[in-house]
């Protein structure tokens, strides 16, 4: 990958398309995470008194639908932690050009914080189409293991279950905390049932997070330079013959809350994420689709 | 609310009865499939048994829902049958496993309960 080229590699794309998430530890640099640590506290109350009916949004507060390139201006920390060439790989991999803004929040956890949300993705009214939108979770500054940061359950953004039905998942088998150092983000597909913990420790947890949506096709906006070499055709099976180095080995994962059943649902739910963002129709992995789509043929459903 | 007629001890308050709710999420309808996912509820108020602890490296506290039969739960409710195949384009949703299991605790002394409904 070329050093002035942020975008993701086909390999990053496809464990996106599996887990759900990817991870970018330390990414922003220390002087942006201090200019938005200086500010946040202000922030959080203007957003907060603004929701509650009391106060105006921060003067600077984008409109949904607002194209992401003029949101913040400087010399706001949140327009230089968009514009930071790496983020704008990132965004522009995953959703293509002129992405615009959904919304934004601060999430703060003061020290002792005791309570804690329920599991649940952020798509409480979702469509079944494979498009999607992400969300950037920005932690500007360590955050230690047990000290508030978000618990999310890697492979879950291609279910669509209600958050009232996850809510009840206390825990689950593969769930994850994150810890990390400063300026670290998480980039969630908006699926991904993930909740805010409770923070025991002795100090605040910041984090900003903002939600993204695309305006174009989701296809092949990333870094497409290994592409043919990953693509593997619809052969690739693993009771048959098949590649260890190919996109169906990065989305044949089985993550260990599903079982082997719901394993199965899954892949084909990641298979037909693949199919949208690669634009090629006949990807499969483990012959799921193409042998029902070539049995549907013979009765003309196709 | 149930309680129990049984007599108190001497001097002690009539034991009344609570529940201590376990939810167990299994791969399959199968009892003895592995659980992978869990909640604990708790009637006692924190004064009963203690809750049943997870295993190392985030393993539920039962690896399957006969480990908790073994250890003395009672199982309360089952998951309705589930249809296999349902067509690609219908993205799979919530854990379908659900096995609700119980055990009951006599309290002589039970917490005042601090559920009552402000809004009532």
């Amino acid at each position: 990958v070329p050093a002035a080229d942020h975008r993701l590699t086909t390999v990053e794309m496809a464990r996106f398309v599996a887990h759900g998430y990817l991870r970018f530890d330390a990414l922003v640099p220390a002087e942006v995470n201090r200019a938005a640590l200086d500010v946040l506290a202000d922030v959080e109350q203007a957003k907060f008194g603004a929701f509650v009916g009391n106060g105006e949004p921060p003067p600077d507060q984008p409109a949904s639908l607002t194209p992401l390139a003029d949101c913040y201006p400087a010399p706001s920390p949140f327009g230089r932690f968009l514009r930071l060439p790496a983020v704008i790989g990132i965004v522009e991999s995953l959703l293509g050009p002129n992405p615009v803004f959904d919304h934004d929040f601060v999430h703060h956890l003061g020290p002792g914080h005791h309570s804690q949300q329920h599991l649940h993705p952020d798509a409480i009214v979702d469509s079944c189409d494979p498009t999607f939108d992400i969300q950037l979770f920005w932690f500007p500054h360590d955050v230690q293991p047990g000290a508030g940061g978000t618990r999310f359950v890697p492979g879950t953004h291609v279910r669509r279950a209600a958050s009232a039905t996850t809510a009840a998942y206390q825990q689950m088998v593969g769930d994850e905390w994150f810890s990390g150092p400063a300026g670290t983000v998480l980039v969630f597909h908006h699926g991904l049932w993930h909740a805010g913990q409770a923070n025991p420790s002795e100090s605040h947890r910041w984090m900003y997070k903002v939600r993204l949506n695309p305006t174009e096709p989701q296809v092949r906006r990333w870094n497409t330079a290994d592409f043919a070499a990953v693509q593997n055709d619809p052969t690739d099976h693993v009771f048959a013959r098949w590649r260890h180095d190919s996109v169906a080995a990065e989305l044949r994962r089985t993550f260990p809350w599903e079982g082997s059943d719901a394993n199965r649902y899954d892949l084909v739910e990641r298979i037909r994420l693949w199919r949208y963002v690669s634009g090629d129709d006949h990807f499969d992995v483990d012959y799921y689709l193409t042998r029902l789509e070539r049995r549907a043929a013979l009765v003309g459903e196709r | 609310m149930s309680e129990l007629g049984d007599a108190p001890p001497a001097g002690g308050s009539p034991a009344v009865l609570r529940q201590q709710v376990l939810q167990l999420w299994l791969v399959s309808a199968a009892l003895d499939t592995d659980a992978v996912a869990w909640a604990f509820y708790d009637g006692t108020g924190g004064t009963g048994p203690a809750p049943p602890a997870p295993g190392p490296d985030g393993r539920p506290p039962y690896r399957s829902g006969v480990d908790a039969l073994t250890d003395g739960w009672l199982l309360i409710s089952v998951p309705p049958p589930c249809d296999a195949g349902a067509p690609p384009g219908t993205p799979p949703g919530a854990l379908p496993f659900c096995f609700t299991f119980e055990r009951q605790v006599q309290l002589h002394d039970p917490p005042i309960s601090t559920g009552t409904n402000p809004l009532a």
